[in-house]
């Protein structure tokens, strides 16, 4: 598998397949990647079907900090070469892993859940009974970004690997079927265990991600009173929050709490901090502000930053 | 330079006729991507090395909606230019 092949090796499984001499082919590999070479130095840009495009890159000089000893260094501006595979050539080398596509993740969707996940069969009822009462009681801190009651015009983009599924939606096409079926005698039981499935996912959805996750389509329009009964719990909205934590100004969002503490390490700074944690390092500026630093270029391994947690301002 | 242009110009420089540089260019491709898929790495001397690293997957956040999406895992080919390809451009 680690292998490694040389230009010849390549030239020699070439001449194999078309035919022509092995001299020959090497020849032509030669002027192949000498070509794209003086093509870059010409146009800056190689297009190569089935293979890709090589490109040049001018970086610019930019200051850096020597990660070990703290000092400012300079990293001086070169050109460099990249290289994007064409689409062809991609998806063959990732034919392993192509069934595989982004899905969205449920906030409820914990550690343990992902962990479970990976055996076969997941028990989806017995999972989101249990979290309910639990999270029901709770005073709850989270902001309220968008008025509860409508779940059902959500977007449903449903993801076609199981793995990463939501609780509450593999559930959904079980409280879809009884409802059919249920014309007899048990009518109202089923209705009752429908309305108990739906309180459940409704408060799963709460916690969910603030908004566009993939969501229970509405079987029963009976549903619907039950949800906002269960709405009404008073909310503290994100500007009341706000007030407790410092803020950026000008900022697109609230600082509304914390949600981890971070352990600086050896070789991190807060850009890769925010990158990770927020998903932009855009967005250092609000841990800088969270924590009250002074000087954030200098900042010591073990030091415990503290992650905010944010939601976006309304306009 | 395109695809087009690339071609030509490898047509002149090495006095092939068209068909055989077709020819060649697409068992060139082909092979390398037959190797790149059984994970080998293809060195091309004083060009860079063409070689297939894994991605694991992640979590990734959408500030503004607060999102989270699982990227899958994936391997990518990643070509490396050798030292005299850098030094000359």
């Amino acid at each position: 598998m680690e292998q490694k092949i040389s230009q010849l090796e390549l030239a020699a499984k070439m001449a194999k397949r078309t035919g022509i001499t092995k001299q020959d082919t090497e020849n032509f590999v030669r002027i192949f990647f000498e070509t794209i070479r003086e093509g870059l130095m010409q146009d800056k840009l190689v297009k190569v079907k089935g293979l890709g495009t090589f490109k040049l890159i001018e970086v610019s000089d930019r200051e850096s900090v020597d990660v070990n000893t703290g000092e400012r260094i300079r990293i001086e501006g070169h050109t460099k070469v990249t290289f994007t595979p064409d689409a062809s050539l991609r998806d063959q080398v990732n034919r392993p892993f192509s069934e595989f596509e982004t899905t969205v993740l449920a906030d409820s969707t914990s550690q343990e859940d992902m962990e479970r996940i990976d055996t076969p069969a997941v028990p989806p009822v017995k999972k989101t009974e249990e979290p309910a009462p639990v999270q029901k009681p709770e005073p709850k801190p989270e902001p309220k970004p968008e008025p509860k009651p409508e779940p059902k015009p959500e977007p449903k983009p449903e993801p076609k690997p199981a793995k990463e599924e939501k609780a509450p939606e593999q559930k959904a096409p079980e409280a879809a079927a009884p409802v059919q079926q249920s014309e007899g005698s048990s009518w109202w039981k089923w209705l009752l265990i429908i309305v108990l499935l739906f309180i459940v996912g409704g408060v799963c959805y709460y916690f969910g991600t603030q908004r566009g996750t993939n969501e229970v389509t509405e079987p029963a329009v009976d549903d619907e009173p039950v949800v906002e009964e269960e709405v009404i719990v008073a909310e503290p909205t994100p500007e009341e929050l706000a007030k407790n934590y410092p803020q950026v100004e000008g900022g697109d969002y609230w600082i509304v709490g914390e949600v981890c503490v971070h352990e600086m390490q050896v070789g991190e700074g807060l850009l890769k901090i925010a990158r990770k944690e927020l998903g932009n390092s855009d967005l250092m500026e609000y841990i800088i502000v969270f924590n009250d630093i002074k000087n954030p270029d200098i900042i010591p391994p073990g030091a415990q930053i503290r992650i905010p947690k944010m939601v976006r301002k309304d306009k | 330079m395109n695809n087009k242009e690339f071609l030509s110009t490898v047509m002149r420089k090495g006095q092939f006729p068209s068909r055989v540089v077709n020819q060649q260019v697409a068992a060139l491709v082909s092979e390398l991507t037959a190797a790149l898929e059984d994970e080998q790495t293809v060195s091309i001397s004083s060009f860079g090395n063409f070689e297939v690293k894994k991605r694991l997957e992640r979590v990734i956040v959408n500030p503004t909606t607060g999102q989270r999406m699982l990227v899958p895992p994936k391997l990518v080919v990643a070509f490396k230019p050798s030292q005299i390809l850098k030094s000359k451009i």
